[in-house]
């Protein structure tokens, strides 16, 4: 990938929910999953727009599972990452790390 | 994003389900729409995101065509569309001349109302100077403001430079020995208003500050046009002498051409405003000069008028018998100039821009009728490789061409049309600069015609363009229709109903006020009545007998004119400016003028009532012994008499009125005052000879033409006294067509245009109906075939065009009633708005009836073979 190439926040989150969901992930999931790990209110449609762009960007993929087989059931679109989402992620993480490197927990310290 | 919608909605009620179960539902719910609500903003921002990638991708598509060959393809399309044109004249022709006219009238008035409103007067900072107007306890609001005041004001104010008044009066002014006399409009001004314009002359001087007092021999300036007019322009006519209402004056200079914008419609000569101290003007009753202000410095006009209010308010305590009822009103000079014309410009503006539409809405349908007759031919050019884009640019290419060239033709008409208008405008137009196609007004143009292109051309693109995702492919020229293109067909042609209705209306009622206006009687018989304003010089030392006794010299000149039947001497006429309102008491009652009853008091010589043809009738009229020093007596009009003396026989009752008793004599019938269109008002009748006053209009019944009448009144005049002037000759029934002029107008043009909405309305009803028969050939050959009766076929094409245009009446009889509203509250209406619209609406319907009945006729003979062999 590119160099420059960043991704925005949420969609760091995103693909970090699709990385601990593994092969559970879709849109209930993956909404719940950054819900109760950052603690605030996520919109359905915005998980959604995210994954949109993302996959524009090849970095996520879908497959359509079939309808479950109990009344009611339905289909749904499961999303895993894609190679390159995969490297994307790494680079992510990686590149936050080395910008705290050095920084107390609390984010102070600086250079002395 | 559009399939992600449904795994949206999914996952939006498993969770539903799961909030509920746990947390109850109440609280799922409003889990629910919280989450639509968070959930709104990002899918809309990702929609926006998306489309506006695509359209980029489409921009850097159409980049990457070369320059060349999109020029190419502009000049193959409009040779093309050349060709199509060619191919239907007919439609070609209606298109141009219906948007070239509607481009036209929009244009015309646009200029109209740029020059007067949106140009400034050709003044020194036009926006400093103001004008001043009274307002008058139960009178109203009057342009006009009295000397001693406006003297006062000028004294104490500090926000105001200066006041200037002036009075403009129609004159007559005879150069060398010019036979007769030209009429002309003259300028009276105090020294201050051409300061206060800032005027500089064009040629020689303005008049000195001493030429302005009382007693003065004052110069004469003329104005620029009239200069122009009467001395081709040549600069020795200052020095000369001109003769202005009997007194010779010399030429001092000649004004500017600026100075023709003031007053509204321009002066032909200006001079000093001067009047002896005793004239009525003097005196603090009268309210009867214009007057002009410059703010000074940098005052606001929110601090002068409250300044000048300040100043009123002592004057109302100081002089509490006059000033009482009155406060003063300051406007910006050009607002005052174009108030009174605005309602008619915006009538005007919305009349013609509404044609403009219905121009638009015809011709989109008359091309969507078109393209279907050519889905065909652009099928095979999509099967062939063209690009929907390609197409759709073709389309325009046409769209355009059509409309340029018919932009073009209503721009070069605006001109003649814009000068019509302001040749024939009932009243003077407060023009600040001259009708011109400037750019502002071509950009106007421009853009009405883009505008007009846009919305005739978009309903035939789309439908193209739909036409080439397949759906006609399969399909002939002469298929149905498909229900997006019925619907489109039925919009537009609702559309031109309602705006048609609203033209209609408007022009009928326009109209039909203007009728009843003519066929108002206006109490007194106007044929044969020539009238004549007569002025008498001073006579030194003259008594009320002395001057009484020259009026009547003066009648009995009249009279004596061959071929004049009768003739009679009045202070004030019906139909002519100046009238003497005022309160009086009932004898004998506690009645307390000015709050009492009013009435109107015309001061008349014994014969007025044979002149003017008005019926005595109870008692007795005016008689010549009813002389200074005998008994006052009146007669009073019939509203008078009802009013002030209900169910009573008025004759022998008194009124108390000019410090005198008054007893009635007789009873004649009530007059219009100043327009066919006023209430009938109290009238009071007083001889001449009981109230003197100098000034008199001269009445003369003849069945000669007046031209040779006035000419030997002349003469004859001139023998009783050198200085008497003749001014205003005109007849009665001249009087009454101008007071009506303005409705007049308005019902020209109103009806004009709505006779060209109904034309244009009903040969568009026309061509649609026919489209729609010519769609269902085949339907109706099928019928036919299987035994349908011909009438029957007529019978359902007129009920489908009666039931599309009663749906597209409905919006035009609503706003029909709102703009019937507004129309009354703008202008004159006296006509009954619900009937003329029921009338308005049957016509329509007849008029569509008769426009669908030829379709429907050549429907039904329809020959079932034909129609179903064709493919």
């Amino acid at each position: 990938m590119a160099k420059g190439d960043f991704v925005g926040e949420f969609e760091l989150y995103v693909m970090l929910a699709l990385a601990h969901l593994g092969d559970d992930a879709y849109g209930v999931t993956i909404r719940r999953e950054i819900e109760s790990r950052t603690d605030r209110t996520v919109a359905i449609g915005a998980v959604y727009a995210t994954l949109a762009r993302l996959e524009e960007k090849g970095l996520v993929r879908f497959r359509l599972s079939d309808p479950e087989p109990v009344q009611g059931g339905r289909a749904k679109k499961h999303f895993t990452l894609t190679q390159s989402g995969m490297r994307m992620l790494r680079h992510s993480t990686s590149m936050l790390g080395r910008m705290m490197a050095g920084l107390s927990p609390d984010l102070k310290g600086g250079r002395s | 994003m559009g399939d992600d919608r449904k795994f949206l909605a999914d996952d939006l009620d498993e969770e539903f389900q799961v909030t509920a179960a746990s947390a109850g539902v109440r609280a799922a719910r409003r889990w629910y729409w919280k989450q639509i609500w968070l959930s709104a903003p990002p899918l809309v921002a990702r929609r926006a995101a998306t489309f506006g990638a695509s359209l980029m991708t489409l921009l850097a598509a159409r980049q990457r065509e070369p320059r060349t060959l999109m020029l190419a393809n502009v000049t193959a399309d409009l040779r093309y569309a050349w060709r199509t044109s060619r191919r239907a004249p007919v439609l070609t022709i209606s298109v141009v001349l219906a948007i070239a006219l509607g481009i036209a009238a929009s244009t015309a008035i646009f200029s109209v109302m740029e020059g007067v409103f949106l140009r400034p007067l050709p003044f020194q900072r036009p926006e400093r100077l103001v004008r001043f107007s009274t307002s008058v306890t139960n009178v109203g609001q009057v342009p006009e403001v009295n000397y001693l005041d406006a003297r006062d004001w000028q004294a104490a104010s500090t926000r105001l430079e200066a006041i200037g008044l002036y009075d403009v009066e129609p004159g007559d002014v005879r150069v060398g020995n010019d036979v007769p006399a030209l009429a002309a409009t003259v300028m009276l001004t105090t020294a201050d208003v051409i300061p206060i314009l800032g005027i500089q002359p064009h040629l020689g001087r303005v008049l000195s500050r001493d030429e302005y007092v009382y007693g003065a021999t004052p110069g004469v300036m003329l104005g620029y046009k009239f200069w122009k007019a009467r001395f081709g322009g040549d600069a020795t006519a200052v020095g000369r002498m001109l003769q202005l209402g009997g007194a010779r004056h010399r030429i001092v200079g000649v004004l500017p051409p600026e100075a023709d914008r003031f007053p509204a419609g321009g002066a032909d000569v200006w001079t000093a405003l001067t009047f002896s101290p005793s004239s009525f003007l003097n005196q603090r009753g009268s309210i009867a000069l214009s007057a002009v202000g410059r703010l000074s410095g940098d005052a606001t006009l929110a601090a002068a008028k409250e300044e000048i209010a300040t100043i009123a308010a002592r004057l109302a305590a100081a002089y509490p018998d006059t000033n009482r009822n009155r406060t003063v009103r300051i406007d910006p000079l050009q607002d005052a100039m174009v108030g009174p014309i605005k309602p008619m410009m915006v009538l005007l503006a919305l009349a013609v821009a509404m044609l403009l539409a219905l121009a638009s809405a015809n011709i989109a349908n008359l091309l969507l009728a078109q393209a279907h007759a050519r889905s065909l031919e652009f099928g095979v050019r999509a099967a062939l490789g063209a690009s929907s884009g390609r197409v759709a640019r073709q389309l325009w290419t046409e769209a355009f061409a059509l409309f340029a060239l018919a932009g073009g033709l209503g721009v070069a008409l605006a001109h003649p049309l814009a000068q019509w208008l302001v040749s024939r405008y009932p009243e003077t137009l407060p023009l600040a600069a001259d009708v011109t196609l400037d750019r502002r007004v071509l950009a106007m143009a421009a853009s009405c015609t883009l505008a007009a292109a846009l919305l005739a051309g978009w309903p035939r693109t789309r439908r193209l363009r739909g036409s080439l995702l397949g759906t006609d492919l399969h399909g002939d020229a002469r298929g149905g229709l498909t229900r997006g293109h019925a619907r489109m067909t039925n919009l537009f042609v609702a559309a031109q109903v309602s705006i048609s209705i609203v033209l209609l209306f408007g022009g009928v009622l326009l109209s039909r006020t203007f009728v009843n206006l003519t066929s108002t009687a206006p109490g007194f018989i106007p044929e044969g009545v020539i009238a004549v304003r007569a002025s008498v010089p001073p006579i030194p030392h003259a008594g009320a007998a002395q001057i009484a006794a020259f009026q009547d010299r003066l009648r009995d000149a009249a009279r004596s004119v061959p071929g004049v039947s009768s003739a009679a001497h009045a202070m004030f006429i019906p139909f002519a400016p100046g009238t003497w309102g005022d309160g009086y008491r009932r004898a004998g009652t506690a009645d307390s003028p000015p709050q009492g009853p009013m009435a109107h008091f015309f001061m008349v010589s014994p014969d007025y009532f044979e002149v003017m043809g008005m019926p005595i009738i109870i008692g007795r009229g005016l008689s010549p012994s009813d002389r200074e020093g005998s008994a006052p007596v009146i007669v009073v009009g019939e509203t008078f008499a009802r009013k002030a003396f209900p169910g009573a026989d008025p004759v022998g009752r008194r009124i108390e009125w000019n410090d005198g008793t008054w007893e009635i004599v007789g009873v004649t019938a009530d007059v219009r005052h100043a327009a066919l269109s006023d209430p009938l008002d109290a009238d009071v009748y007083v001889p001449r000879a009981q109230v003197v006053r100098g000034n008199t209009w001269l009445l003369l019944k003849t069945s000669r033409p007046s031209a040779a009448v006035l000419m030997e009144l002349q003469q004859r005049v001139k023998s009783i006294h050198p200085d008497v002037a003749l001014t205003d000759a005109e007849t009665m029934e001249a009087r009454l067509a101008e007071s009506a002029a303005p409705a007049r107008f308005r019902a020209i043009v109103t009806g004009a245009l709505a006779t060209l909405a109904l034309l244009l309305a009903i040969v568009g009803l026309h061509g649609i109906v026919s489209f729609a028969v010519a769609q269902r050939t085949r339907e109706i050959g099928v019928r036919l075939a299987l035994g349908q009766h011909p009438a029957a076929v007529v019978r359902v094409v007129l009920l489908d065009t009666a039931r599309t245009v009663a749906i597209g009446m409905v919006p035009g009889v609503l706003v029909s009633v709102y703009a019937g509203k507004w129309l009354s509250s703008v202008v004159l209406v006296n006509a009954d708005p619900t009937a003329v619209l029921s009338g308005v609406v049957i016509l329509f319907f007849a008029a569509a009836l008769a426009a669908a009945s030829g379709p429907a006729w050549r429907a039904s003979r329809v020959d079932p073979l034909v129609a179903l062999r064709t493919p």
